[in-house]
């Protein structure tokens, strides 16, 4: 969490800096951005011509404009949100010289697969006790196999999340996860797990991660996806480990491109998946005109246009989650009453945060406890 | 089954959960509750074995039944036993799918309500409103728990018919014609009383045995079991019915973990759940704290047990005197 300070002190910090420069940056020890209830500064110390701040929100102008305010010091103040997570780098230019980085006076990082992120976050945000890690709690295994795919014709990598204590003679629900390897590298997926099973918040349950090298293409809406999960993965899911029957007792789960997956093979196959985990869904349609979004989004946007003229009921329950910074919420809060007047049973949480691992983090409790209620009620220890 | 009439004599005790303030040794002195002590630990389900701290408190080793082992092995050596119980659990998640469709319903009625009066002194606007609610309420309440009793009572009569249960079930009837005392651990509620039940802990208890249990483990004594959290991840904390009882701890709905599942401040909710379980007395227990029902039928209370009134409050039952037990009719 970023350094928060009293009432009236960020006028005085900003005071101090711009008459004792570099000295005044250096003596905050919590680092930078230092937030003051809604408002949250920025600074950068060194030589620059030229500093901006980058980040993903939808609505702000992109790169917001630091101020000179001493000699090597440069500061900008920007507006956050109480619970707010912001990801964000700075883009330092000299000698006509870009550089895009991380922000040197802020050690806190959000990590993707294309490196990391600095964060700045509100007041009242809080990394959620239940993703930390809790070594006195029981864990789960995940097992790695390697799935020739007749599909597409190669070998897919698949690891296995089976709850602690995993037994045969029980049977379990099982929820198969897009990008899972993702999940449980950049979300803490088995940590989230772990935790919301011994707290009896969901239940024991196996979750088959998957991860496609071709994301964009396999994701984007794909009948061999559809194919490869219903008839590839479930199969092999329900030959290996002892399963729950039935739909109500499958969900598929996915992000971005990943929620497209999920959305579009359940629509493929209707009886196989009852339940649907949402997250930042890529769904962009157009009402009128070109999408704008490249050519990565054609099928899906075609598909989506498609699925908005005539709507079915994907599953019974879709739990979708957005962040309000990003331009996706628009897509999302559209898809919501869609889903419902469907008959589907649908959710949609908001969060002030943005298309990133540590937003869809923080909402896995609320999906993973909706979709899948734990013994929670029947445990009394 | 248990037929509560036979069960008269038993000296009974209810605790709230043992981890942080047990008071298990001391209410089995107190009552001269003796032993052998034999345990049924199945709601701790694999953990089932481990014993070791609750054999430290009471400083004496228990007879374990191992009935969550027992009927692990019998389910990989019958599959039609595990056929028969996957499909009583199916069923039993459908009814309660329907049954929570109407009293969710019933229950966010009686919330509207008591919202619009003093739970305490209604008014008289929706004062006469309140009864019939409850009355459709306790009627669901009550259809429901006769439909799980009626799909138990099938399944395992069928259950005990099979070869695979009889070496277990055998076994512990021997440890449990010696008892002096039955321990009931807590736990999984509902695994709890499948095991007692398919092995039949109850039907050969030593008649002159006492029973103690806590947590799941009292709440299986009852006639209803009754789960309820107001402050879920999710949903509206709406308390349901999930089966039956054994019902020889008859006329009270045990709440172990009390304060922390409950809001126990929120006078509406507290005056909703007492007067939906009525005539029971409802008693919240938490650590240190236990229900008893002694020779004459009457409950006493201790530890600083409280017992849920129909008007909202939350009184200490401890220095109450004794409550009469209902009945196996019903009545109080």
């Amino acid at each position: 969490m970023n350094q928060v300070l009293e009432k009236d002190t960020l006028d005085a910090l900003l005071a101090r800096i711009v008459a004792e420069g570099p000295a005044a940056v250096s003596a905050v020890e919590g680092g930078f951005p230092v937030v003051e209830g809604n408002r949250a500064l920025f600074a950068y110390v060194g030589h620059a011509d030229e500093v901006r701040l980058h980040h993903w929100i939808f609505g702000l102008e992109s790169a917001q404009e630091f101020h000179r305010v001493h000699a090597e010091v440069w500061t900008l103040e920007i507006e956050i949100h109480d619970a707010a997570r912001v990801e964000y780098k700075l883009e330092v230019v000299e000698n006509e010289q870009r550089q895009l980085m991380r922000d040197p006076l802020n050690d806190q990082l959000a990590r993707d697969p294309f490196g990391a992120n600095s964060v700045a976050t509100g007041p009242g945000y809080t990394e959620p006790w239940w993703a930390l890690e809790d070594r006195a709690k029981r864990h789960g295994e995940v097992l790695v196999r390697q799935l020739r795919c007749k599909t597409f014709g190669d070998v897919r990598p698949l690891s296995i999340y089976l709850p602690p204590r995993y037994r045969e003679t029980r049977r379990y629900p099982l929820l198969v996860c897009h990008d899972g390897l993702d999940y449980l590298e950049f979300a803490g997926l088995q940590r989230v797990l772990d935790n919301l099973i011994d707290l009896q918040e969901i239940p024991p349950l196996i979750v088959c991660c998957t991860q496609s090298p071709n994301r964009t293409e396999e994701y984007a809406a794909n009948e061999r996806h559809a194919e490869f999960i219903a008839n590839e993965v479930l199969p092999l899911m329900e030959a290996e480990f002892s399963l729950l029957d039935g739909p109500s007792d499958r969900a598929l789960m996915g992000a971005s491109f990943g929620a497209v997956a999920s959305l579009y093979t359940a629509l493929q196959f209707p009886d196989r998946f009852g339940k649907l985990f949402l997250q930042s869904g890529s769904f962009a349609f157009t009402d009128i005109g070109p999408h704008g979004r490249g050519p990565v989004f054609d099928n899906v946007v075609q598909f989506v246009n498609r699925y908005r003229r005539n709507p079915t009921k994907p599953a019974t329950r879709v739990f979708l989650s957005c962040g309000i910074y990003e331009s996706l919420i628009v897509y999302n809060r559209s898809l919501l009453p869609m889903l419902q007047k469907t008959g589907t049973e649908a959710v949609l949480v908001e969060s002030q945060d943005g298309h990133n691992w540590e937003n869809w983090r923080d909402r896995l409790r609320d999906g993973l406890t909706w979709l899948f209620p734990g013994p929670l009620w029947m445990v009394y220890e | 089954m248990v037929d509560p009439a036979n069960e008269a004599a038993r000296k009974i005790a209810i605790l709230g959960p043992q981890h942080a303030n047990p008071i298990l040794r001391e209410v089995l002195d107190s009552e001269s509750m003796p032993g052998p002590y034999v345990l049924v630990a199945a709601g701790w389900e694999e953990r089932e074995a481990e014993t070791g701290s609750l054999e430290s408190h009471l400083g004496v080793s228990v007879q374990n039944l191992g009935a969550w082992p027992a009927c692990e092995t019998a389910f990989e050596k019958d599959s039609e036993l595990k056929k028969l119980m996957f499909a009583r659990y199916d069923r039993m998640r459908e009814l309660t799918r329907v049954y929570r469709v109407r009293m969710s319903a019933e229950l966010g009625a009686l919330r509207t309500l008591f919202a619009r009066t003093n739970p305490a002194a209604p008014d008289d606007l929706v004062g006469p409103e309140l009864e019939p609610a409850f009355e459709a309420l306790r009627a669901l309440d009550d259809l429901h728990r006769g439909r799980v009793a009626a799909l138990n009572d099938e399944t395992f009569a069928r259950a005990h018919e099979r070869d695979s249960l009889r070496e277990g079930t055998e076994r512990m009837a021997e440890m449990l014609a010696g008892a002096g005392t039955l321990l009931i651990a807590g736990g999984h509620v509902g695994i709890l009383y499948n095991r007692m039940r398919l092995f039949r802990v109850l039907d050969h208890l030593n008649p002159g045995a006492g029973i103690a249990g806590w947590s799941a483990g009292g709440m299986v004594l009852t006639d209803t079991l009754l789960l309820f959290h107001d402050s879920p991840p999710r949903g509206a904390g709406d308390a349901e019915v999930h089966g039956p009882g054994f019902g020889i701890a008859h006329g009270i709905v045990a709440l172990p973990h009390a304060s922390t599942r409950l809001h126990l401040d929120d006078q509406a909710r507290v005056a909703i759940l007492s007067r939906r379980m009525a005539p029971a007395l409802v008693t919240a227990l938490d650590g240190g704290q236990c229900a008893l029902l002694g020779g004459a039928g009457e409950w006493s209370f201790r530890g600083g047990a409280r017992l849920l009134r129909p008007g909202g409050q939350v009184e200490d039952a401890s220095d109450s005197g004794r409550e009469p037990a209902l009945s196996p009719g019903g009545t109080a």
